[in-house]
């Protein structure tokens, strides 16, 4: 019966217009709208955040394995032990650029204004897709550092030290650029300055040793205390902002 | 079931987008027609409580829609006049992540997602990427989601736009169907859209609801205003700088014109039967580019 329904249906919509009948057009749409079902109202904002990870951008996820699988492999199959390994600095920023652009995804496709009008707000998305990637990053960079851990002298708190600094670092100014920015151009601003980020870790690492030295500690926390600061206000704005529904989205 | 409209009013900067609407809709479908930046889709936003009003309030059955949160966006579906799609989404993915902002989820979104995407024929390419949809394809999909959750109001804001005669035809049916046991605001500057599913027509101007009423009571209304007129083919510039002409056809023997215009414009003009693309004609001729057809000159 459900497959004749679905013959009829089909063949019904694929007629060319004017309609051949009518009154089949209101059985056939009685008959499909019996599946009409009352929304659920036990949705909670759990169950939603955990629904929305089917929807993550897949290259996103497929970018961020690739990026684990590439460190994994060369730290356990090139890298002979290294004292001074400390290649997670320069890649903690790119971890944190591949997630971001799933924050300005809405106003980027034109998708905000279909999702302004929805049972859950824009900041409960927006929410959502940064608890989604901000768990896809802490994954990815706790993998590293395991993987780094196991090579270098550094011990376990100096390392959380020099992956936490660059990542939030990373994320805080991109959320500062696309806060002000907003738009597709934003995301080239942010690449630009999470690759830069990823250069001057590079290139610490090789030129300025003593950065990781152990009486450079103070200076990292104070580093890592701004940035969080810095992270925690533009999460504010950004929150703010966009709470207020269509301005919002036309500066995007 | 009413949607009320209290003098809406909604000012952007100096400009004033909607001014003072006024108007009381039940069950049934309203065909909002206008020109381009009458103010139709400043209005839908606001039915949609994605722009807020400046002055003024829209209530659902006595309930001022921006206090009711989200139960008023529970019976809300609203198609927007260029809606985009994230690019790596197939059409069963589009219906089930819409699904999911509207708080459905699991096996009940899946099996509304299918009886939909069934009703509008899109069954098929489901699993299809939106990007290599047509144009029909994707505001028949529009629709689709905009129905998810069963909405007592459903406001399409240019729905036909961009779509061939035949895929209009077809869309304007689907909203027919759709329609029953709702309200369904749709605005759009194509006269034929509305002209046979509409229950009520609304002409806004420059922000203000100029005219409304059924679109055959509309037309009686306005009888009288459309002319024929057969004139040599040397004094058709002469008719087009001084009358708005709604239609020209070249006949052998001169050019059969029709005139929309509040006065005769010449003394051997024929009044005709007005239909509702003369009655728009005859308010936005202006809008339009066209000679006021208030001030068509007796000639």
């Amino acid at each position: 019966m459900k497959r004749n329904l679905k013959q009829e249906l089909k063949a019904f919509y694929q007629s060319i217009p004017p309609m051949p009948n009518a009154d089949l057009a209101v059985q056939l749409t009685k008959r499909a709208g019996r599946n009409a079902l009352t929304p659920p109202k036990n949705f909670s904002l759990y169950q939603f955040i955990r629904t929305q990870a089917r929807f993550l951008n897949r290259k996103l996820l497929a970018l961020q394995l690739l990026l684990l699988c590439l460190y994994a492999l060369y730290t356990i199959a090139v890298l002979q032990d290294n004292d001074r390994f400390l290649l997670f600095v320069p890649i903690a920023p790119l971890a944190v650029l591949l997630g971001t652009g799933e924050l300005s995804r809405s106003s980027r496709y034109g998708m905000a204004e279909l999702e302004l009008p929805a049972h859950f707000s824009l900041p409960q998305i927006l929410l959502a897709r940064l608890i989604l990637i901000t768990l896809v990053d802490l994954f990815s960079l706790t993998c590293m550092l395991c993987l780094t851990a196991m090579k270098t002298y550094y011990s376990l708190g100096a390392l959380i030290l020099y992956g936490l600094v660059p990542s939030l670092l990373a994320a805080a100014g991109s959320l500062f650029l696309m806060n002000r920015l907003g738009g597709a151009n934003a995301q080239y601003y942010i690449s630009a300055y999470c690759v830069s980020l990823s250069a001057l870790g590079a290139l610490s690492i090789n030129m300025w040793p003593e950065w990781y030295f152990g009486t450079a500690t103070a200076v990292w926390v104070f580093v890592l205390a701004v940035s969080i600061v810095v992270l925690a206000a533009e999460l504010y704005k950004m929150f703010r902002d966009c709470s207020k529904q269509w301005e919002y989205i036309r500066l995007q | 079931m009413e949607l009320t409209f209290d003098r809406l009013t909604k000012k952007f900067h100096s400009t004033i987008a909607v001014d003072r609407f006024s108007y009381t809709m039940s069950n049934g479908v309203y065909g909002l027609l206008g020109a381009n930046g009458a103010g139709k889709t400043t209005l839908m936003r606001m039915i949609c409580t994605i722009l807020q009003p400046t002055s003024g309030e829209i209530l659902y059955n006595g309930n001022n829609i921006q206090s009711m949160g989200t139960k008023y966006c529970d019976i809300l579906g609203y198609l927007p006049q260029n809606f985009g799609y994230y690019p790596d989404f197939s059409a069963q993915d589009f219906m089930l992540y819409m699904a999911s902002l509207k708080g459905i989820y699991g096996r009940a979104a899946l099996e509304r997602a299918r009886a939909l995407l069934e009703i509008v024929g899109l069954s098929e390419v489901s699993g299809q990427k939106i990007r290599a949809f047509s144009g029909g394809m994707k505001q028949r999909l529009g629709i689709a989601q905009a129905v998810l959750n069963n909405p007592k109001v459903l406001v399409l804001d240019e729905p036909t736009a961009g779509l061939d005669p035949k895929e209009r035809i077809r869309f304007r049916n689907l909203i027919s169907d759709l329609s029953q046991d709702k309200i369904v605001i749709l605005s759009t500057h194509i006269v034929s859209d509305v002209e046979y599913i509409a229950d009520q027509i609304l002409m806004m101007k420059k922000g203000r609801l100029i005219l409304s009423g059924h679109p055959a009571e509309l037309v009686e209304r306005a009888s009288g205003v459309t002319w024929t007129l057969t004139v040599p083919e040397q004094e058709v510039s002469f008719y087009e700088k001084n009358a708005c002409i709604c239609n020209l056809r070249h006949t052998g023997s001169g050019a059969e014109l029709r005139i929309v215009s509040s006065q005769k414009p010449a003394p051997e003009a024929v009044s005709v039967p007005t239909n509702l693309e003369d009655l728009y004609l005859f308010y936005f001729a202006e809008e339009l580019g066209g000679v006021s057809s208030h001030s068509a000159r007796r000639m």
